[in-house]
């Protein structure tokens, strides 16, 4: 019946818990290039027009690259390389 | 532990000059910052120019702004003190320390030349611009009088357009145009006419 993977204890099959539903039975993505506060052009492939980070299900990253990735982009804004929101000021 | 041991790390250092003290002299500027990593103990591997570039968002008003990268070795204790100074050095607009586990091969690499005076000018006159208006008459700078300046050259502009405009008309523009346009008019009159006059006649035959 609820299939959604944030329920846990009666889903048949397969572990994970909350973060089952992520990649089940997918292989993560790689990234193409380092995930580096200083490589601006790969990160922003990564942001919305908004300046939103893009989830996981849409980078297809594993959790731990979408992790550097996440933190790369934070560094990235705090250094003036990318925007917080919107495009350019 | 030993007296006198001390852990060393490798870190990267990414800094963000102010264009108004970098036009001034760049190899000074990047002493006096290398100079501050140097009293609290710091070993600089490199330090080089990364880019000059337009900032994402406006910092001290200033809206572009030169990055240099710095590697060295130190100890993670004096980190919290080189970030202080580096707070209190006005050129640093925004610095970012983080440990890496090596200085890349490209850290070695001679410098570019970087010419200083072909750094573009920011738009910073024109973000004061509003505040010297919200002042008043009393306090008119330079920038406020050559705004003035150009606005009477727009003025004059939009006259000079307008001259433009009426001595097109005065030439006889709008005449011939009046004249095709009413040529234009009966003609479209006298061809609506006849296709009144033939759709009643066709309109009979097809009723007959």
């Amino acid at each position: 019946m609820n299939d959604r993977g944030g329920g846990g204890g009666g889903r048949r099959g397969g572990g994970g818990g909350r973060f089952a539903r992520f990649g089940r039975g997918k292989k993560a993505v790689e990234p193409d290039q380092p995930l580096d506060y200083k490589n601006i052009e790969y990160l922003s492939k990564f942001v919305s027009p908004q300046g939103k980070i893009w989830s996981r299900k849409r980078t297809g990253f594993s959790g731990q690259n979408q992790r550097k990735l996440a933190n790369a982009i934070k560094r990235a804004r705090f250094m003036a390389l990318l925007p917080y929101s919107g495009g350019r000021v | 532990m030993a007296e006198g041991w001390t852990l060393k790390k490798t870190y990267e250092s990414l800094l963000l000059l102010d264009n108004r003290e970098v036009r001034k002299g760049w190899d000074p500027l990047k002493e006096a910052v290398g100079a501050i990593f140097a009293k609290h103990g710091a070993e600089v591997v490199s330090a080089r120019r990364w880019e000059e570039r337009r900032l994402a968002y406006l910092i001290n008003g200033q809206s572009r702004g030169t990055y240099l990268v710095l590697y060295y070795h130190g100890d993670p204790d004096q980190n919290p003190a080189i970030r202080r100074d580096l707070d209190f050095y006005e050129a640093v607009l925004r610095q970012m320390t983080v440990a890496v586990d090596e200085v890349p091969a490209e850290a070695h690499e001679p410098e570019a030349e970087f010419d200083v005076n072909a750094i573009p000018v920011d738009d910073e006159p024109a973000a004061e611009a509003p505040a010297a208006d919200a002042k008043g008459g009393d306090a008119k700078t330079g920038d406020a009088k050559a705004g003035e300046d150009k606005s009477g050259e727009d003025k004059s502009g939009e006259d000079k357009s307008g001259e433009d405009k009426a001595e097109a008309t005065a030439e006889g523009g709008e005449p011939v145009s009046g004249e095709a346009k009413a040529e234009g008019e009966t003609a479209a009159v006298a061809a609506a006419g006849e296709e009144t006059a033939e759709k009643p006649a066709e309109a009979g035959e097809t009723n007959e």
